[in-house]
């Protein structure tokens, strides 16, 4: 899921204007006592600072599941969890820049 | 000895301050995010997730943690509620209607109101004055996102910034009169702190320091701007007067200071930072430099809060994989950490009727020992002159 979800994030990497606004999100990642956090900078590509991503329902009732949400507003911070081959791996997305992130399912 | 009590009058006055435990405002299996507090410290509004719908519902709440009251319940995401000054009036951003605008709504849940009707561009983001006058917020209405400002009542729509620059984070003095942003509109194209009057006049760029200077909040009387800055390789809370003077570094720690919040006379400034990889939140007098930790645990505390006084903050932390809202509050008698406005002179006045007393007595005493010793040689010398 989290593979999806920077995927998702960061494919958009260029705008044909040249005018796109990138957001900072930390995602840490803890599992079996070991902890993983990486930046990411999200493009903003509407220029509206309201990012929606279409996923497949299965990857919206992950996150819904895992987070209790599928629209992230920031500053702020989300915490979640969810088990995958048995591990329950804690995700917390992060960020002190301003913009909201509204997963979609892809029509 | 004298000297020595007039030393000790003149000393500058200092108390320092101390923070109650935070007490747990919200619980149950659902996330509470975003507080704010109003100016009076009476209540705090927040948004969290609870059924039947999911999404982002506006709520407020006491600052006692009693009156829970969801204002909204819709299958839109309302989001990022700013409330004013005494707690009765609540505005944030909704997309229930399609596309995201400003709403407003009293604290009593009635009153529900779309002050924005653009039926593409996005409306986000609005903060409201303390008293309830003014709302500033972003509007992607002309294609470019900018920053905008209206009354309350959605009316006299006044457009602050229009150029292709990205302005965000706008904060707005207790009056209405005054916002501070920042923007990236400058010539070397880093984030700077921005001011200008609600009516679109007098914008200012108030700071030129290096790197990333963002999230500018205006103290209530505003008079000055608490802003973080990366300028010294990484996020310091800063602070600038309105007028331009006055720039200073608050914090000096080798970890990131951020999202800071400012009460209504710039002496106290909430702030959150990390230590031991924890999110902790932390309070700094910008008149003394005395810095309070508010929270020491693994909660990941974040988004503070204060109101107007500085006696209360308000934040997030999470609890068992669920995010809820925390109060803390300085401990009855505790001066903010400030150092006390004090009129010596008033201070001084007991000493000063005392020794005034005193010395009348003393010359009373004397005058009357001598106008009786005086008598007394008068009466010797008109003794002799008789004899």
């Amino acid at each position: 899921m989290l593979a999806a979800l920077s995927v998702a994030l960061t494919a958009p990497a260029a705008h044909a204007t040249g005018h796109v606004t990138l957001y900072h999100l930390t995602i840490t990642v803890s599992a079996n006592g070991q902890t993983s956090t990486s930046t990411i900078l999200v493009p903003d590509v509407s220029g509206t600072g309201v990012i929606t991503v279409p996923v497949s329902s299965g990857t919206l009732s992950q996150i819904n599941g895992a987070f209790g949400t599928t629209t992230f507003v920031f500053p702020g911070t989300y915490t979640g969890t969810f088990t995958f081959n048995g591990t329950t791996f804690t995700v917390t997305l992060s960020s002190t820049d301003s913009f909201t992130i509204q997963f979609v399912q892809a029509k | 000895m004298l000297l020595a009590l007039l030393s000790i009058l003149l000393l500058p006055i200092a108390h320092s301050t101390s923070w109650n435990t935070p007490a747990q405002l919200t619980t149950g299996s659902i996330t509470h995010v975003q507080p704010r507090i109003s100016q009076d410290g009476t209540r705090i509004t927040y948004m969290a997730n609870p059924g039947p719908f999911k999404t982002w519902q506006i709520f407020i709440i006491n600052s006692n943690g009693t009156g829970i009251r969801q204002l909204t319940n819709n299958t839109g995401s309302n989001l990022v509620p700013s409330i004013n000054g005494n707690g009765t009036l609540i505005v944030f951003y909704s997309n229930v209607g399609g596309t995201y605008q400003i709403c407003k709504i009293k604290s009593d849940g009635t009153g529900l109101t779309a002050l924005t009707s653009t039926t593409q561009a996005v409306n986000t983001f609005p903060v409201i004055s303390s008293d309830g006058s003014r709302i500033a917020f972003e509007s992607h209405r002309t294609g470019t996102m900018e920053l905008y400002s209206m009354d309350s009542d959605g009316s006299r729509l006044t457009e602050l910034t229009s150029n292709n620059g990205i302005h965000e984070h706008a904060s707005i003095s207790s009056d209405g009169k005054l916002i501070a942003f920042d923007s990236n509109a400058t010539t070397a194209g880093n984030r700077e702190i921005f001011l200008v009057y609600s009516n679109a006049t007098g914008l200012q760029q108030l700071t030129s320091n290096s790197g990333e200077n963002t999230n500018p909040v205006i103290s209530g009387n505003g008079k000055y701007v608490a802003f973080q800055s990366n300028s010294t390789g990484h996020s310091e809370i800063w602070l600038i007067g309105t007028d331009g003077t006055g720039l200073r570094q608050l914090t000096f720690d080798t970890v990131e200071d951020l999202l800071p919040s400012i009460n209504y006379d710039e002496s106290l400034i909430a702030y959150q930072t990390t230590i031991n990889g924890y999110g902790q939140i932390m309070v700094i007098n910008s008149n003394t430099g005395e810095i309070n930790q508010l929270t020491n645990n693994q909660d990941n505390n974040f988004s503070p809060s204060i109101d107007g006084t500085g006696a209360h903050v308000a934040f997030q932390g999470n609890i068992a994989g669920f995010t809820q809202l925390f109060i803390a509050s300085q401990v009855s008698g505790t001066v903010g950490g400030a150092t006390v406005p004090v009129n010596r002179l008033a201070l001084l006045a007991p000493f000063v009727v005392s020794v005034a007393v005193a010395v009348s007595i003393c010359g009373a005493l004397l005058y009357t020992r001598r106008r009786s010793k005086t008598n007394s040689q008068a009466s010797k010398r008109r003794n002799n002159s008789t004899l």
